[in-house]
């Protein structure tokens, strides 16, 4: 028997197995809630997600399209950071020559 | 200056994720506003709304329930103990929340208030809670309501005709809207002297602790 912290306090508890081939392995309960508590009725139930077509054929065609984009992200990200790095360095020099002009 | 890149992404990463998490968790957050002034009992004619206790009393426990839902009808009793507990010092105001979850309760509010029409208002409530898990159940609560007029006695053939009247209808979506303007997403939902009483709050510790401190900022500003 063990302690187990959950929102309103501790209790002994101790670990469940799921199983003998996954021995050691413990069933965890989230010790905040993420629901209403029940000593409350909620205003709504809460539903299983549901998606439409439309929107699953919208999601399929931007991922094909964000793979065949995927070869030219190296190219991205490698301009990206050339740009950043010129812009810090711009900045570097300009304050130094900010500085020496007031010496 | 290339070497500090990653801190820079990093933090920039970090900040944006504290951002949006503060963000959702507000957002997440049931906020519930104070009963404005112009809404509060004492400003209103108190023939509409339903007040059990003294009527001048320094605190009022106002409270938003549905007729359906099991928490407000554990809550039904302890509110009544607190009035006999604080006798001369506290008044519990009942408003009408009725959830769209449950299938009565609108129904039941209805039947509440056409008890009110015949002055049996506090009495179909004690009933409606104490039946609770009767009616909710039934497929035809309508029947069971009427039932529980006639054991009352109240006079059957005008509550009838007030359970489907305009005015009954008008005073259930008047608490309704009250309710829907203060931001109140769960039943009950409890203010004392019009502010809300907070979720940890809920319970009769919490709740004595809150009407005590009313009681006593009441007595300091000496209203």
């Amino acid at each position: 028997m063990t302690n187990v912290a959950f929102a309103n306090g501790t209790e002994p508890a101790s670990s469940t197995l799921t199983g003998p081939g996954l021995a050691g392995l413990m069933l965890m309960t989230p010790s905040i809630p993420d629901s209403a508590p029940d000593e409350v009725c909620p205003a709504a139930v809460q539903i299983a997600m549901t998606t439409s077509p439309k929107t699953m054929n919208n999601v399929r065609n931007l991922t094909a399209q964000y793979i065949h984009a995927a070869w030219q992200w190296p190219t991205v990200l490698k301009t990206i950071e050339i740009l950043t790095l010129l812009a810090l360095d711009e900045a570097i020099v300009a304050s130094k020559i900010l500085r020496s002009s007031y010496k | 200056m290339k070497r500090y890149l990653p801190f820079v992404i990093v933090f920039g990463v970090a900040l944006v994720t504290l951002g949006s998490g503060t963000m959702l968790y507000r957002a997440k957050r049931p906020q519930v506003k104070n009963i404005p002034e112009s809404q509060s009992v004492s400003a209103k004619s108190d023939t509409l709304v339903h007040v059990r206790g003294k009527p001048d009393a320094p605190v009022t426990l106002e409270e938003f329930a549905d007729f359906q839902c099991p928490p407000c009808g554990q809550f039904a009793p302890f509110a009544e103990e607190l009035l006999r507990e604080y006798d001369s010092r506290l008044r519990v105001v009942f408003r009408n929340f009725p959830l769209p979850v449950h299938e009565h309760a609108r129904e039941a509010a209805m039947a509440a208030e056409a008890a009110g029409f015949q002055g049996k208002f506090w009495e179909m409530h004690d009933t409606l809670y104490r039946e609770q898990s009767a009616w909710s159940k039934a497929p035809n609560a309508r029947e069971l309501f009427e039932s529980y007029a006639g054991t009352l006695g109240l006079n059957l053939d005008q509550f009838k005709k007030d359970v489907d009247s305009d005015k009954a209808r008008e005073r259930v979506d008047s608490d309704h809207a009250l309710g829907d303007s203060l931001g109140i997403k769960v039943t009950p939902t409890l203010f004392i002297n019009n502010r809300p009483v907070e979720q940890q709050q809920k319970n009769p510790d919490g709740l004595r602790a809150a009407i005590n401190a009313a009681l006593e900022e009441k007595s300091k500003t000496g209203a």
